[in-house]
Order: C-alpha cells, then sequence, then structure tokens
C-alpha cells in the first residue's frame, strides 16, 4: 500500500476502496473492435476525490460505465482486467450480484440531471425508491428519508417540494436531487461523471461546494469523471489523465499541475487561458485526437507531439515513476518539464 | 381542470353537430323515403301525402332545423319499419317506435362484445410489446412481427369465417353463432380482437424501446434496480401515455369493426341493428345508432385525454 500523503490537511486518508487493474473495453463497430479502454489502472483511496481528466472520446465515462456495470452490452464489452472492490471482481461477478453494488455500494451521479431524471415520476419516489426496493422501507418511512435526503442536498422546502416533478425543477437543482439519489443507501464511493457540465458556472461551483461537504460528512470516496482542468484542480486529491484509452498521467494534483511529467498534460496545462495573456491567441494543443478506430502505433500521442522520436512512433510507453506516486506513459517523462 | 375539460366538452359538442349534419345530408341522398315506405308502385296522391306528414315537403332549411332541433331532444325520429307490418303504416304517419331507444336498448350487448375483444386484446397484446421491448430480436419479438403484420392484412369477416370453420364447425369446440355466455362470446370477440392486437402490441414495443433507450434508464440501472422494476416502473410509466392513445384508437376500430362482426354471428346488438335498417332503408334507425357510436367514441377520446393528464405530470393545463 501507498503511504498517505503527508501534506494533507483536510483529512486523512484511507485504505484502498477500489483497484482498477489493467482494465480493457471494446465496443464492437461497423469498423471493426474498438479499444475504447486499453489497459487502465487506478485505484482509489477511502475519502479521497480521484479526477479522472480527458477530452471527449479519451475513455474517461467508459471507465466509470465499467467501474459502475453500466457498460452496453452489446455492442461494449469488458475485454480484460480487474475492477476489485475490497476482494471481489466486478468484472466477474453475476448481474444479481452487481446490483447489490450498485448504489448501495458505489453510486453514480451523471452529467445532464435533467435527462437523467425519470420525468414520469416524482423526485420523491426516485430519491426513495432504493430504499424502498432495497431496504423495504415503508412508503412513509422512505418519504421522510427523502425528505431528509433533500435537505441534505439543501433543497429548500424540501417537504413540499418532495412530491414535485423533475421538469420543475432547474438543472442545480436536479443534480441535488441526482446527488440525493446517489446518496440514499450511504455508498463508499461516488462516481461523478461530468456533474456541473450542464451547468451555469455560479450553479457549478455551488454542486462542487456540495459535493465536498457532503465527501467530508461521510468519507466517501469521490471520483470525478471530468475534462475541465479547473474543476480537477479545485476538487481532486489525485488526478489521473486520460489520452486515447489510457492513462497518459497520473498522480497528486500538485504533481499535475506544477510538475506535468507528459507531453499531454503539459498541453493541457498550456491552453489555460491566464489573464497575462489577455491579448494573445489562446494556446491549444495542435491536430485533433486519435479516432478510436485508428490509433496511432507506439504512444498514441505522438502525431500530436512536438518532441516525438522514432522510439515514440513504434514503441508504446511504459508508465515511469517520477515519484512512488507520480507516474507517466512518456518515454522521456524524466525529460519534459513544463517552461 | 375544470376549464380543460369545459373545452374538451365543448370540441366534442361541435364534432358531435358536424357528424349530425352530416348524417342529415347523407340521410335525404339515399332514395325517397316515402317510396320505400310505401313501394315502388304506390300512386302519387299517397306518396305526396306521406312526404307531406313526413315533412319532406318542407324548405331544406326547415328540416335541417327540425332535424337538430329534435335531435337536441334525443329524438331522432321513429323508425319505419322496424317492428311492424306494412299494413299499420297507411297513409298516415308512421306510427312506429322511436329509433334512439331502439337502438340503445342493443347497447348491452354491443358493450359486452366489444368489452371482452378490447380486454382480449390489450391483456394480450401490452405484455406482448413489453417482453419484446425487453428482448429485442428474441423470438417473441419475432412472433409479435408476423401477427401484427397478419392483423393489419386480414380482414375482419374473413377471419370470422375461418374461425367459425374452425373452431365451430370442424372441432366443435365453441357456437357458430348467437347471444349468450362466455362460449357464445370467444370467436366473435377474438375476430375482432386480432387486429388490434397486432398494431398494439407494436406501438407498445416501439414505445417502450424509445423509453429504455432514454438516459433516464441508465440511472435507473445505476440504482442497481432489477431489470424487470427498470422496464416495468421507469420504461411503462413514459410509454403508457403512447399505449393509452393506441388504445383509444383501438376501442373506436372496435365499435366499428362490431357492425360487420355482429351480423355475421348473429350478435343482437347495435351493428345488428344498423346493417338490417340499412338494408330497409330505415334511415331513423341508421342516424340513431351512427349518433350513439360517434357520442361513445367522443367519449372514449375524452377519457384518453383525461388520462393523459394522469400519466404525464408535464402536460400543463391551462
Amino acid at each position: 500500500m501507498r503511504p498517505a500523503k503527508q501534506n494533507e490537511t483536510r483529512k486523512t486518508l484511507g485504505d484502498t476502496v477500489l483497484r482498477v487493474n489493467n482494465l480493457q473495453v471494446d465496443f464492437e463497430t461497423p469498423l471493426g473492435t474498438v479499444r475504447a479502454i486499453d489497459g487502465a489502472n487506478f485505484d482509489l483511496r477511502a475519502g479521497e476525490t480521484l479526477a479522472i481528466l480527458g477530452e471527449s472520446g479519451s475513455g474517461k465515462s467508459v471507465s466509470a460505465a465499467a467501474v459502475m456495470g453500466l457498460v452496453p452490452s452489446p455492442p461494449g464489452r469488458i475485454s480484460g482486467g480487474e475492477v476489485l472492490l475490497g476482494d471481489r471482481d466486478l468484472v466477474r461477478i453475476s448481474a444479481r450480484e452487481m446490483r447489490r453494488v450498485q448504489g448501495d455500494r458505489i453510486a453514480m451521479v451523471f452529467q445532464d440531471a435533467i435527462t437523467s431524471l425519470n420525468p414520469g415520476l416524482t423526485v420523491g419516489y426516485q430519491i426513495a425508491e432504493p430504499l424502498r426496493v432495497k431496504q423495504g422501507l415503508s412508503r412513509a418511512a422512505a418519504r421522510k428519508r427523502a425528505i431528509a435526503l433533500m435537505e441534505r442536498v439543501q433543497i429548500a422546502s424540501a417537504a413540499q417540494r418532495v412530491d414535485d416533478y423533475p421538469h420543475q425543477f432547474s438543472g442545480g437543482m436536479s443534480q441535488r436531487v441526482m446527488i440525493a439519489m446517489a446518496l440514499a443507501l450511504d455508498p463508499e464511493i461516488l462516481i461523478a461523471d461530468e456533474p456541473t457540465t450542464a451547468l451555469d458556472v455560479t450553479v457549478q461551483a455551488q454542486i462542487m461546494d456540495l459535493l465536498r461537504n457532503l465527501q467530508r460528512e461521510t468519507g466517501m470516496a469521490i471520483i470525478l469523471i471530468t475534462h475541465d482542468i479547473g474543476v480537477a484542480a479545485e476538487m481532486a486529491d489525485r488526478v489521473a489523465v486520460m489520452y486515447a484509452g489510457r492513462i497518459v498521467e497520473s498522480g497528486p494534483v500538485q504533481d499535475i499541475l506544477y510538475k506535468p511529467s507528459h507531453p499531454y498534460t503539459i498541453g493541457l496545462m498550456d491552453s489555460i487561458p491566464t489573464l497575462e495573456q489577455k491579448f494573445q491567441r489562446l494556446r491549444q494543443i495542435d491536430g485533433a485526437p486519435p479516432v478510436m478506430t485508428a490509433v496511432p502505433k507506439g504512444c498514441a500521442f505522438h502525431p500530436r507531439c512536438a518532441r516525438a522520436t522514432d522510439l515514440c512512433r513504434t514503441q508504446r510507453p511504459e508508465v515511469v515513476y517520477l515519484s512512488p506516486q507520480h507516474g507517466s506513459a512518456c518515454h522521456y517523462a524524466k525529460e519534459v518539464t513544463r517552461e | 381542470m375544470f376549464r380543460y375539460i369545459l373545452r374538451r366538452l365543448l370540441q366534442s359538442a361541435i364534432l358531435l353537430f358536424i357528424v349530425l349534419s352530416v348524417v342529415f345530408v347523407a340521410g335525404r341522398s339515399i332514395g325517397d323515403p316515402a317510396i320505400l315506405i310505401l313501394g315502388a308502385e304506390a300512386d302519387a296522391a299517397s306518396v305526396l301525402q306521406l312526404r307531406t306528414n313526413l315533412g319532406l315537403e318542407d324548405p331544406m332549411l326547415t328540416q335541417y332545423l327540425r332535424f337538430l332541433g329534435d335531435a337536441l331532444r334525443g329524438d331522432l325520429g321513429a323508425t319505419y319499419r322496424y317492428g311492424m307490418s306494412r299494413g299499420e303504416l297507411g297513409g298516415g304517419l308512421p306510427e312506429g317506435r322511436a329509433a334512439l331507444p331502439l337502438v340503445v336498448e342493443r347497447l348491452p350487448a354491443t358493450f359486452y362484445l366489444a368489452g371482452v375483444a378490447i380486454a382480449i386484446a390489450m391483456i394480450v397484446a401490452i405484455p406482448a410489446g413489453i417482453l419484446a421491448a425487453m428482448y429485442p430480436r428474441s423470438l417473441l419479438d419475432r412472433a409479435i412481427n408476423v401477427i401484427s403484420l397478419a392483423g393489419v392484412s386480414v380482414v375482419e369477416f374473413w377471419l370470422a369465417l375461418m374461425l367459425v370453420l374452425i373452431f365451430a364447425v370442424t372441432l366443435g369446440w365453441l357456437p357458430t353463432s348467437g347471444y349468450g355466455g362466455i362460449a357464445y362470446v370467444i370467436l366473435p370477440a377474438m375476430a375482432l380482437a386480432f387486429r388490434s392486437i397486432g398494431r398494439m402490441a407494436q406501438i407498445t414495443r416501439s414505445a417502450m424501446l424509445d423509453e429504455l433507450a432514454k438516459p433516464y434508464i441508465i440511472t435507473a440501472r445505476a440504482k442497481g434496480l432489477s431489470p424487470a422494476r427498470v422496464s416495468l416502473v421507469h420504461a411503462l410509466k413514459n410509454a403508457s401515455v403512447p399505449i393509452v392513445t393506441i388504445s383509444g384508437d383501438e376501442i373506436a376500430t372496435i365499435l366499428t369493426g362490431v357492425i360487420i362482426i355482429e351480423f355475421i354471428f348473429s350478435w343482437p346488438g347495435i351493428g345488428q341493428i344498423t346493417l338490417d335498417a340499412l338494408s330497409r332503408r330505415d334511415l331513423p334507425i341508421v342516424q340513431a345508432s351512427i349518433f350513439v357510436l360517434v357520442l361513445i367514441v367522443l367519449i372514449v377520446n375524452l377519457l384518453v385525454d383525461l388520462a393523459y393528464v394522469i400519466l404525464n405530470p408535464r402536460i400543463r393545463l391551462r
């Protein structure tokens, strides 16, 4: 087990609750089999927030779906690796056993809360449903718990709003409902898949604050899927950067922000606009992410990388550890730094 | 809610008025009732006498207003000849029974047959459609496709005759025709329900497939709910609007189909009396049964609209 971070003041990190080893997810497409996740490794410790950072198509949402047992099948399939929750491999358990993990031990919050809630059922019903179905609570008791959960996610006048339908809630309030629903069975892990992408900036900040406070109260671990490096910097204890189905760099948030050691991460950092460069062109990473049916050989990033060599074009880089916790899948990890 | 119902009632009344007008015009176009009553060999004087007595010599507008006024009071005229001999008519005003009660007293038999047919259709089609959507490309899914294609292609009276041939004549399990208990109602109800089963199963299936592809289904699955619960609680609640719509349409279809089926099975309902009246040119009876059937369809549509409000909370009422 890796040592807990020493400079942590907010909380002390606990044991590893989830370990993903060499995960592979394939999708059957008309153009052939696409490997959406190609050997992802990460772990999650009790009470921490791990941000999985990447562009759309990088495989970050598929990773979340794989952990959650929600890879759409067909066309998707977990073709290799393991997802260890304690000593149980979630890839190999039955669908029935997986349903006792979903919601009970790992819960999920989705990107677009408005379409992710059932328009035909009251929010109270949807929040209370796991309690009624899985814990056998009576209608009245479940309703009471639903109101309490709504108060916990700071929905004003929860007792009046419990019988309202999702269309009567704003985007931010819908996301609070989603979070209340996810918290119902007191899970150890919360996966938040772009939870604030569809929201206004001010509402975004409120939802992030809420998640942070709830984490402090419950001690649950959070996997935060995001494309927003700012969100990751603000929320995460550790960051895993994904590119073309692989984790290219991972480590404590300070290391990723201040000592990025993969050209892709450096490119992401450089593309953040700052106040000083107000009148300059925004910097960007040249080129576009690869089409997943034709991932470049060797290092998938090499066509966009300024320092790519023949080695990069032919050989897939292994993870190089710059510190016990900070790894980068670049042949030149020890040399690349951000100017 | 109250204003919504009021508005829908008003719309229904306007529709009923239009239908009555069409019935009036059609009724004046199928031949002279006086000649129909008296026979082609009657002399011109008595035909004119009867036409005057029937009010057919009045201007069209007067006839139309009188027709509407009578209809408003529930008087759709008296039967020309139903249940009486020609001699009774003489040269004077027909003293036949009022048409509307004659039709209305046939309603229980029709409701019995149509009700059983609708129940069969819904009980078979809706679960079949749901299962087909839950297991796409399964054997059941394919079977429903074949049955619904057959259902829309087969003509009802042919199917009715085939059912009689197989189950009544060859196998002898059920009576060929007549009115009575459950044994009598099975064949006509099946003949009526068959077409609706296919269509309702198709609509249910596609409505369920639409809903099962929506993001909230993934949320429901992420909660660790069973596939049955995800389909039957989460998807079905939202798929219920198109299912109720098609059910309402099929009730109307069955009510029109009932006319020919009642005739084939000698079922003493509104359909039988209507066909009978048509062949005898007994206009008031035809008018009354069209009026009653349209009224029933309007009521069914009104109930379907009210069901939407209950099933879909997003329908706002003003």
